[in-house]
């Protein structure tokens, strides 16, 4: 299909327009050019409201006003008349054929409240001779261009971001979507499911005529039961897939929510650190009172009084030292002398006798010097003792001991003190933390992510009992069908019914297959399609070790990234806004060009976001893989890609929005009310109507008017 | 035919010729028969026909001729013997 002509008459703001498409295989692109709120995305809106009806406007229709919004009509019986019609070509037995589309509504509008009735359409065929009205135009319109399609050929950049945004079971759901309508899956999965129901009318013909047969009445009845029981388990696993892959969605938010909170801090993790240091502090504390004791007992060490009494000591150590000499210290005379009365001689060699005169009176004065002796030992004891003990005090001392001593203990008692207020520091620092927090429950946030694990696990589980136990029913209902097959031939009427079964069945058979292959095989072109213009479009040349290495659409229809080394990367995340427009722009042209299916690509600023090399590949590939491109794009989508346009480009219009006037336009495009206008200026020309203001002066003004008066 | 009736038609195809050619013919039949049900799916998208009776009725047609093809087969059988 070719769309060769739209005319839209009081479409929102398009009140009175005609543009051509180009329709050349070699200049494919229709370009139209409006700066934002210009009307692209009602452009867009009409030409789809012209094929689909209501069915192709935002929210089918719902609250979606057509009429241009500055008409207001003064009674019910005025009505404003909305049109849109297209012209296209389609291939038709080997010929073009061409025909007219014409989509008309009324509105009335009053007080601002629209109501609108249903629409008509009429559909021509265009003759040499004349137009011949076709019959069941919807029909013959759904036929060449069905609804479910109409997200793929008619798109904007953002709604195309939406196969690969969002949560991972809506973007799988999209793409699967997407393929199956594109490659025609679900007319196969429709035809399957009709199929069944026809086998069961068959079964159920089997069993009203059983009669008598025991044996066929009850392997069509196990048949039946089982046609319904499988296909109820069948629904049930989808669901439980489907509800599967929202809990792994789940677990994924919550844990990256839980990483978020954990980054921004962990309230629980902070009152479990103040607790650690409080305990930390209470052991430092010690340590300083430890290190205050040792430093106090410095001072009572004998150390000190050693150092500071030295000279004291060195005096009485002189004369203890002289008293022992003298032999006073100890006391050792008594004992000496007693011995010596035992004797008969003294140390001096004479005599000391009883019977010798001079000995006794020597005798006599020894037991006189004991006495003397005896009355002074109550002092010298004291002496001895003084003498004894203090020989420690009156050993030579080494001056540094002590103060090194004291070093040791000063340094150990500092750094004590200095631990305690570091961590005293700390400990302030954390509370302020916790108080600055975020009041985020942590825990609550982990216990949720563990409760969608554990759900996710049970569900995996139930969703591999419900498969096996689709396995084991199919295997009974085959038996069964054998065993109905051998019953059925045991009469011409059995037979009959039996080759109608057969039929079906190998029905069953070709469709099952068609769509296992279409799964596989196509679902891989189209993956390997996307791949290739993806990297093309971003320029990842492999041989330049390219960041970006490899796109592909999983079985369960995920778009999946890979970077260097076969790495996953996550398109929402990992990709700039270039390369997921430029992913999701490469999935629906390979997805057009595997399902050979021939319609325009109609888009709505594909290249925004998107710049220099990238923005090229991306508008050249686009034209290289489309029948019919039509591009709504802003001045700046177009900059920088004038030259692929002049090659690429069959037609080009402008659109501007007089309201612009005087903001961007530089002239006054004198209406009084609100319309989009037409222009035929192509991307380097600009004339009275579309001329804007540089952007020197739109900067100048913006400042002025915008900036200036917040300040 | 429809949008991209011509790429499901030719894998379906491709799916018909590995069934057994029950009658001269069969496999034939059941390209018709498919394309049959391909146009009654689209049709039945946007029109209320009570699809299924529909394509009972065209499997009754095939499968009512399989039959007689394997009378016939057995009548020349007997005959023969």
């Amino acid at each position: 299909m070719k769309i060769l002509k739209a005319s839209i008459e009081n479409f929102r703001l398009l009140k009175s327009v005609d543009i051509r498409f180009s329709t050349s295989s070699k200049k494919n692109i229709t370009v139209i050019r409006a700066a934002n709120e210009s009307g692209k995305t009602t452009l867009l809106a009409a030409l789809q409201w012209g094929l689909f009806g209501d069915e192709g406007l935002p929210n089918k229709g719902r609250d979606f006003r057509l009429s241009p919004i500055d008409m207001t009509l003064g009674g019910e019986e005025e009505k404003i008349p909305i049109s849109v019609e297209i012209l296209f070509q389609i291939e038709e037995n080997n010929n073009i054929a061409k025909y007219r589309v014409r989509r008309y509504v009324e509105e009335s509008v009053i007080d601002g409240v629209y109501e609108r009735g249903s629409s008509t359409v009429m559909l021509t065929r265009i003759e040499t001779t004349g137009e011949e009205p076709v019959s069941y135009p919807e029909v013959k319109i759904r036929r060449i261009l069905p609804l479910e399609l109409r997200e793929i050929f008619f798109t904007d950049g953002d709604r195309a971001l939406s196969f690969i945004e969002g949560k991972r079971g809506d973007q799988m759901r999209r793409v699967k979507e997407a393929i199956k309508s594109l490659l025609g899956l679900d007319v196969i999965q429709d035809a399957q499911k009709h199929l069944k129901l026809v086998n069961t009318s068959l079964n159920n013909r089997i069993r009203a005529g059983a009669g008598n047969t025991a044996d066929l009445a009850k392997v069509t009845r196990d048949i039946s039961k089982l046609e319904e029981e499988i296909p109820e388990l069948e629904k049930k696993l989808e669901d439980v897939s489907s509800q599967l892959l929202n809990l792994e969605e789940y677990e994924k938010e919550a844990e990256s929510n839980l990483e978020e909170a954990l980054k921004k801090g962990n309230k629980e993790e902070l009152v479990q650190e103040a607790e650690r240091i409080q305990i930390k502090w209470k052991r430092a504390n010690e340590d300083v009172k430890k290190a205050a004791r040792e430093h106090a007992n410095l001072f009572k060490n004998i150390l000190f009084g050693q150092l500071f009494l030295k000279k004291k000591f060195q005096k009485a150590k002189k004369l203890l030292d002289k008293l022992y000499d003298q032999g006073q210290i100890p006391n050792q005379t008594i004992p000496v002398l007693e011995e010596r009365l035992k004797q008969t001689t003294c140390i001096c060699g004479e005599l000391i006798t009883e019977n010798d005169k001079d000995g006794k009176k020597r005798r006599e004065n020894i037991k006189t010097l004991i006495e003397a002796s005896r009355k002074s030992d109550i002092i010298q004891e004291k002496i001895s003792a003084l003498y004894y003990s203090a020989q420690e005090l009156l050993q030579p001392v080494d001056v540094n001991l002590w103060s090194e001593k004291y070093k040791e203990i000063f340094n150990s008692k500092q750094r004590a003190i200095q631990h305690l207020r570091e961590l005293g520091q700390e400990q302030r620092d954390i509370e302020t933390k916790i108080e600055k927090l975020p009041d985020v429950d942590i825990k609550n946030i982990r216990e949720k992510k563990n409760r969608f694990k554990e759900q996710a696990r049970k569900k995996h589980a139930e969703e591999i009992k419900l498969s096996n136990l689709i396995s084991t029913k199919e295997r009974e209902l085959s038996e069964y069908i054998e065993k109905r097959q051998r019953l059925l031939h045991k009469d011409e009427k059995g037979k009959k019914i039996n080759s109608e079964i057969e039929v079906a069945s190998d029905l069953e058979k070709i469709l099952n297959g068609a769509l296992e292959t279409m799964r596989n095989r196509e679902i891989e072109k189209v993956s390997s399609k996307m791949n290739s213009l993806f990297l093309e479009m971003i320029g990842a040349d492999q041989s330049q070790r390219a960041v970006i290495t490899k796109a592909e659409i999983t079985k369960e229809f995920q778009i999946i990234v890979y970077g260097m080394h076969g790495h996953p990367l996550d398109p929402t995340e990992d990709l700039n806004g270039a390369s997921r427009r430029a992913l999701t722009l490469a999935f629906i042209l390979a997805l057009t060009n595997v399902s050979e299916v021939e319609a325009p690509n109609v888009i709505d600023t594909p290249l925004g976001m998107m710049s220099g090399y990238v923005k090229k590949s991306v508008l050249f590939h686009a034209a290289k893989e489309s029948s019919q491109l039509i591009l709504l794009l802003t001045h700046s989508e177009i900059n920088n890609c004038e030259n692929i346009l002049d090659d690429k480009a069959g037609r080009v219009y402008t659109m501007t929005n007089p309201a612009h006037y005087p903001n961007i336009l530089l002239n006054d495009p004198g209406i009084s009310d609100s319309r989009i206008l037409f222009c035929e200026c192509n991307y380097r020309e600009e004339c009275k109507i579309c001329e804007r203001k540089d952007d020197t002066s739109n900067t100048e003004y913006f400042y002025n008017n915008e900036i200036g008066e917040s300040k | 035919m429809s949008h991209n009736d011509q790429k499901i038609i030719k894998v379906l195809f491709e799916e018909i010729n590995r069934i057994d050619e029950k009658y001269p013919g069969y496999k034939n039949d059941l390209k018709h028969l498919l394309a049959d049900i391909l146009n009654l799916e689209r049709e039945h998208i946007i029109s209320k026909i009570n699809i299924v009776q529909k394509i009972s009725d065209q499997v009754n047609k095939v499968g009512m001729e399989l039959y007689r093809n394997r009378k016939d087969d057995l009548e020349i059988y007997n005959e023969n013997e």
